[in-house]
């Protein structure tokens, strides 16, 4: 479909929030539907639905952006590709920090992926739009041979990490280390209890 | 001077130039030389290229750490960050991969003149807006897509008399590669040190299997590990463990031991003061300059930029410059002095850390009693000893098991005599602090190594 090779970026984001309304609708239908039928076959009943099951979060895909292509160049001069991946932990790569939001942006804050670590503290690898290798392979060059993309990574009771000019080569995988550094308490002090064990003697 | 060059386990990086005011990071070696090597070069440039340079680089780094270069001068790093003094080092910046898997191999093989001990000072530049008398690192490309080897580009260099020495000895609390690649026929000591190792790793990372029988025979679980952590370390995915491995499991279990004593010690330290007592400056010593130093050791394994401290107890020049780092890094006035806001901010940092990360209380060894456990003694402490005495025969059976009775006979001293045969202590069969401790921590090994986490694969096939 030649709508997916459209590199406009606005094009990319409108598309992106009409497949996240879609799902949205989709999922909100599905559960007006379930409930329906609940009513019919099992009148006498009278379960209260707290709200998270009445309105359950969408299930939404992790989201890549689809490739960018400039075809109209010739293929020396076209963009190629390079990976992309985080790999988050706090206490200096000891303790993998699992289910924490990556988000990639390029240098034009355009939103490129979603990802989501495994327990491990590990995304998966992104392809990302990279300059020609050429480029790279001399010195007398006024561009730069490498992309800066840009990455955001939360996760609650930790201090957000931002990680500004990323470089991606061609044909190369970057990985982002990301430490993780737990917030202090926000209110004073609190009694923090090590549950002694009955000593096995 | 040191005497014969090794690798250190981390290495303090000042983030600026010598006399000027930055803060100091402590990292593991392998971890900065990625770091430098990305931030140096181009990572599309030729294989022999990238070697020539990463053996550079690395010889550099040990070159400073050798010669104590700033130490000796009395700075409190190890080396800069400015490419005017030293390398260029940026804070958490991207690795490349390819450069990655290079560095893991070479980061313990440097260069030297013929002739002569020490690191060799590899001055290096970057050839076009810079010129120097060492290597150019354009120049590199141009000479490996001429066919030059790394060893023949750093000889055109460095002159043609240098060495490139391998293997170097790796300053880790583990022991050395055994010189050939452990796979599915190897068995012996070094497999179960492995097993052992990769045990303990994966309580942190859950999706590393278990080995369920760690008996020094490297079977299908002990691949199965291997390989999961050869895929998550971003090394070659093979299930066999080669020398970059080897050290990458090094370096890990090394940081996992590292936070695990520290959770450890913390649970035995009594009355943890969380209210402010008294003010606390360098030249103090007492129970609250040792609390102070706990809390700034579990600070400094989370924040990289406040430097780490040793638990003694005294306040000295250490522990100054561990509270000025905290002290500039939120935002305080860095007086390197104690005082209640100060204490509160540390108080504060370690209670959200806590509170992250609840420390295991369970199976927690207690500390050495302090008199020493002799043939005759009859308490509490020598049922402990027997007890775990008799765990570790589970898996050195040279090592006797004994009856738990809590007296010191005969039996428990061949124990502890053949304990101390293998972990290379005085064979007197008494238990000091020395003893104690590494039955302790052998048996924590183990017996952590062995409990699995919810949803953790145990390591066989349920059917």
């Amino acid at each position: 479909m030649d709508k997916n090779l459209s590199n406009d970026p606005r094009d990319i984001v409108r598309k992106y929030n009409e497949e996240m309304l879609r799902l949205y609708r989709e999922n909100k239908q599905k559960d007006i539907s379930q409930t329906e039928t609940k009513e019919t076959t099992e009148p006498e009943k009278n379960e209260e639905m707290s709200i998270e099951d009445k309105y359950p979060e969408p299930v939404l895909p992790s989201y890549i952006a689809p490739a960018v292509s400039s075809s109209s160049l010739p293929v020396s001069m076209q963009d190629s590709k390079g990976w992309l991946s985080a790999k988050v932990a706090a206490a200096d790569n000891t303790i993998p920090v699992n289910d924490a939001l990556v988000l990639i942006t390029d240098s034009q804050k355009n939103l490129k992926a979603i990802l989501t670590t495994n327990e491990d503290g590990i995304t998966r690898t992104v392809a990302l739009a990279a300059p020609p290798k050429a480029l790279s392979e001399s010195p007398e060059t006024q561009t730069k041979p490498f992309y800066n993309y840009n990455m955001n990574v939360y996760k609650q009771g930790y201090y957000e990490v931002e990680n500004i000019d990323i470089s991606v080569f061609p044909d190369t995988v970057s990985i982002q280390p990301v430490n993780m550094v737990p917030l202090p308490f926000a209110e004073g002090y609190r009694t923090i209890t090590f549950d002694q064990p009955e000593p096995e003697v | 001077m040191l005497s014969i060059p090794f690798i250190p386990d981390q290495i303090t990086v000042h983030l600026g130039r010598p006399d000027e005011y930055a803060e100091n990071v402590t990292i593991d070696f392998p971890s900065y030389i990625k770091n430098l090597a990305s931030s140096e070069i181009y990572p599309t440039w030729p294989e022999s290229s990238l070697r020539a340079n990463i053996y550079a680089i690395v010889t550099y780094a040990l070159n400073r750490i050798y010669t104590e270069w700033y130490r000796s001068r009395g700075y409190s790093f190890d080396i800069t960050s400015s490419t005017a003094f030293d390398q260029k080092f940026i804070l958490e910046r991207d690795i490349y991969e390819n450069i990655s898997v290079i560095v893991d191999e070479l980061f313990n093989d440097y260069v030297r003149k013929q002739g002569q001990i020490q690191p060799y000072f590899t001055a290096f530049c970057n050839g076009t807006t810079t010129t120097c008398d060492g290597l150019s690192q354009w120049g590199t490309v141009d000479l490996a897509n001429e066919g030059y080897t790394p060893y023949q580009i750093l000889q055109y260099y460095y002159g043609n008399d240098i060495d490139i020495v391998k293997d170097a000895e790796v300053q880790v609390n583990a022991p050395s590669y055994p010189g050939y690649v452990l796979g599915e026929s190897s068995s012996g000591t070094d497999v179960k040190t492995l097993q052992i190792e990769l045990n303990r790793i994966s309580t942190a990372y859950p999706l590393i299997p278990k080995i369920p029988e760690v008996n020094g025979i490297f079977d299908s679980a002990t691949a199965a590990a291997v390989q999961k952590f050869n895929e998550i370390f971003n090394l070659p995915p093979t299930s066999t463990v080669n020398e970059a491995t080897w050290y990458k499991i090094a370096y890990i279990f090394t940081s996992v031991k590292r936070l695990a004593e520290l959770n450890s010690e913390g649970i035995t330290i009594d009355d943890l003061p969380k209210q402010f007592e008294n003010e606390l400056k360098i030249g103090d010593q007492n129970q609250n300059v040792r609390s102070l130093q706990y809390y700034l050791s579990v600070i400094s394994a989370y924040y990289i930029r406040v430097s780490p401290v040793s638990i003694t107890g005294y306040f000295g020049e250490q522990t100054e410059n561990s509270v000025k780092s905290f002290q500039t890094l939120f935002g305080l006035p860095s007086t390197g002095i104690v005082d209640e806001q100060t204490w509160n901010e540390i108080y504060r940092a370690y209670a959200g850390i806590v509170e992250s990360e609840p420390f295991e209380t369970e199976d927690v060894v207690p500390l050495y009693p302090g008199t020493i456990l002799r043939e005759g003694a009859n308490n509490e402490y020598v049922k402990l000893l027997q007890e775990y005495l008799t765990f570790i025969n589970k898996t050195y059976s040279d090592i006797p098991a004994v009856n738990n009775t809590g007296y010191f006979g005969p039996l428990t001293k061949a124990a502890v005599i053949a304990f101390q045969k293998r972990s290379g202590l005085a064979q007197n069969g008494y238990v000091g602090a020395a003893t104690w401790n590494a039955i302790a921590e052998l048996y924590s090994d183990l017996k952590f190594g062995a409990q699995k986490q919810q949803f953790q694969f145990p390591g066989y096939t349920i059917k």
